[in-house]
């Protein structure tokens, strides 16, 4: 059994929280005092369960009828452990969407199809493309409300693939449902026969998390063992790491062999991408937390400057990014003061293009910057190693976090 | 279940609490003896072995525990060399002059927050690292794994610091705290898994035993001290255990006949009902009980 990872995007009333209520009472997890405490809600508009009160657990959330930040929903099959991120659909609410989008292996897209694609779907996608999610499952919800016919499920489809053309997209499928009947989300739709394909279910359960990169040894520096500085504790980020190997350790350059290796509480010879460790090395000297450490001689050896350019989505809602600012950015643990110089180029979501636009990025905006540190730092392009490739930006003043970023090394 | 997905949320919880360490210069880990806390606890040695596990013990003590976990407590913290607070919330009472519950179950659950303000304010701790998780309940399903509080406690629920990827900011000021809480993601019966995994030793209430009880709007409650017997309740002695271990003022027992951590998984795999609906009174009295207590300090 391993874990997958999912959000839920899509516009208001799009059926989303309706969704994953569907999913979890079809798939037997929802409890019956939640359920009971469901139907007890207030809710106008009722059916008998209002599926979306379950996952909407702030009372503004109830009072609006609308999704405001991430909510954390779990189930099991068989085969995974689902983590769900339902993730709010307004556009003032993108830099929520941006949390819960970040660590998943796929999001679900849901579009309502009377009213088809709109700005919001194209917001979405836009999101997906810039965090590189790996997989976008598109629901096209409330096939109830058009008799169940074809024809407007491959025209949504069809109009879908012709914009995933101009971005960045990871493989895509499409479902038609009704969140609301449950037609194939968990069991298969008898009102469909001219559908084929799996349930939204089915096709969680059998989609692959990505593989981690075994090749391009990175592992980050988070301390040094509390009582025993002899020991470097961390996460290795990709690669494979083996006793006896001669590491490098960066930004320093310094060389260091590897003595030991500790997961849990056991010796290890070898370690694998993704694992916690705990590393003896033949001397600590300056090896710090913020240090990224590589084997001697990698195949694509680490970058190391004090610029790059990179893509941002500007987070803070209270100030636009201010050129002469200071911010600390963070890329794993390393962090560092720098400078953000605005490219011009902004992401217009309406075309799904750059488009040159003077005025000062601000919050829920996707753009093109330079980043400009006072040190050196050790970093890779996303589009190769994701976990050394990205980064958040910090106000120092409010303390805020103000921006993601990926690093671009042909932007 | 296979190793694989205890495997990661083992992985999440050692990084997380990694950083805690790293970003912070007075965390502390607030332990109860109940399942969640010794889970953490657990995490947190590994996460730092072979050296010592650096955060102090947190206890907030409402003075209404369950005896068995203050032993328990007690037994963890001389057989691993902890250094535990315990911060009786009556103490807190009396400094800030507030009153104390009343009723036939007098539950110190909400004051508890006042005690842990005014611990985190005396102790100067920065982190406070928790047990608390996603799926016990749906504002904690809102809730981030650093979760900023501002300089009064309060969680800010509608405004809260984005946290992409695993990139923890645990920046803060003067007076302001971050509340951590690294098995976030598990569920409860990834709890159970764990604990049978690794073998953990848990307190003896969570296993089936014979107790004297009173039933209450269909919970089963202990006897004890801290809860008014009324002349129409009937006292009977049940065969129960516990599911969840918090005061024993809100806290109610089920039937149960589960000695063995096997029996109990399978237990909780097939109940209907979950895990705070089945034994907690102070969650059910409105529908934003808990926002409501975390937007005044509560974990």
């Amino acid at each position: 059994m391993d874990i997958l990872r999912f959000t839920t995007a899509g516009n208001i009333d799009d059926g989303k929280s309706t969704l994953i209520g569907r999913m979890l009472l079809d798939s037997g997890h929802l409890k019956s005092d939640i359920i009971q405490s469901v139907s007890k809600s207030r809710d106008e508009k009722a059916e008998s369960i209002n599926l979306a009160y379950i996952t909407d657990g702030l009372r503004h959330e109830r009072e609006m009828g609308i999704t405001i930040d991430v909510a954390y929903m779990y189930f099991t099959t068989a085969k995974r452990k689902f983590i769900i991120t339902d993730a709010p659909g307004h556009f003032q609410y993108i830099k929520n969407l941006v949390t819960g989008a970040s660590e998943v292996d796929a999001m679900v897209i849901l579009i309502d199809v009377n009213q088809g694609i709109t700005l919001q779907t194209q917001r979405h996608l836009m999101v997906a493309s810039f965090l590189s999610i790996p997989n976008v499952i598109v629901a096209v919800n409330k096939m109830d409300a058009v008799g169940w016919r074809e024809n407007e499920f491959s025209a949504i489809r069809d109009a879908f693939l012709s914009m995933t053309g101009k971005l960045k997209i990871h493989p895509c499928y499409f479902i038609p449902i009704s969140a609301l009947l449950g037609d194939n989300v968990v069991r298969y739709s008898l009102n469909m026969p001219w559908y084929q394909g799996v349930t939204l279910m089915d096709l969680l359960n059998n989609l692959q998390p990505p593989k981690p990169n075994e090749t391009d040894n990175r592992f980050s520096v988070q301390s040094l063992l509390p009582s025993d500085n002899a020991f470097v504790l961390g996460k290795l980020l990709s690669g494979k790491l083996r006793v006896g190997d001669t590491l490098k350790i960066y930004p320093q350059g310094e060389e260091r062999m590897l003595k030991q290796i500790i997961l849990g509480t056991e010796n290890r010879l070898f370690a694998e991408a993704g694992e916690n460790l705990t590393l003896r090395l033949d001397e600590i000297g300056s090896v710090a937390r913020g240090c990224l450490i590589t084997g001697k001689n990698e195949k694509k050896p680490v970058q190391l400057s004090t610029s790059f350019s990179a893509h941002l989505c500007w987070l803070d809602d209270h100030n636009p990014l201010n050129e002469s600012e200071r911010y600390i950015l963070q890329i794993q643990t390393f962090e560092v003061a720098c400078n953000v110089k605005y490219s011009g180029l902004r992401m217009d979501y309406e075309r799904l293009e750059w488009s040159k636009v003077e005025a000062t990025p601000s919050v829920n905006d996707i753009f093109k910057a330079e980043i400009q540190a006072f040190e050196f730092m050790a970093w890779d392009d996303f589009g190769h190693l994701p976990e050394t490739g990205k980064g958040i930006l910090i106000n120092p003043i409010s303390n805020n976090t103000v921006a993601v970023f990926t690093i671009q090394m042909s932007a | 279940m296979g190793n694989l997905c205890l495997n990661q949320l083992e992985s999440e919880a050692i990084y997380i609490l990694r950083e805690v360490y790293a970003q912070f210069k007075n965390p502390m880990l607030l332990f109860s003896g109940g399942k969640d806390s010794t889970v953490l606890l657990h995490l947190a040695r590994k996460a730092f072995f072979p050296g010592e596990m650096p955060f102090p013990l947190l206890h907030i003590d409402t003075g209404h525990n369950f005896k068995e976990a203050l032993d328990f407590r007690d037994r963890k913290a001389s057989e691993y060399n902890l250094n535990v607070h315990v911060w009786p919330v009556v103490d807190t009472l009396r400094k800030k002059s507030l009153e104390d519950a009343t009723g036939k179950f007098p539950s110190r659950n909400a004051l508890q927050s006042h005690a842990l303000l005014d611990a985190i304010q005396t102790l100067g701790i920065d982190a406070c690292i928790g047990g608390a998780r996603r799926d016990e309940e749906k504002a904690r399903a809102k809730e981030r794994i650093f979760s900023f509080r501002d300089a009064t406690g309060a969680w800010q629920p509608y405004s809260q610091r984005p946290e992409p990827w695993n990139l923890f900011n645990g920046r803060i000021k003067e007076g302001e705290n971050i509340r951590v809480f690294p098995i976030s993601n598990w569920s409860e019966i990834d709890v159970w898994r764990y604990i049978q995994q690794e073998q953990i030793e848990l307190p003896s209430i969570y296993f089936s035993h014979e107790r004297d009880c009173i039933l209450h709007q269909g919970k089963w409650l202990s006897v004890s001290e801290h809860i008014r017997i009324d002349q129409g309740d009937v006292m009977e002695r049940k065969q129960v255990r516990y599911r969840t271990v918090g005061d024993m003022t809100c806290t109610a027992a089920i039937e149960s006949t589960a000695v063995s951590l096997e029996e109990v998984i399978h237990e909780i795999e097939n109940s209907l009902i979950s895990e705070r609906g089945e034994t907690r009174m102070d969650d059910q009295m409105s529908e934003a009980a808990m926002e409501d207590r975390k937007l005044k300090g509560y974990f």
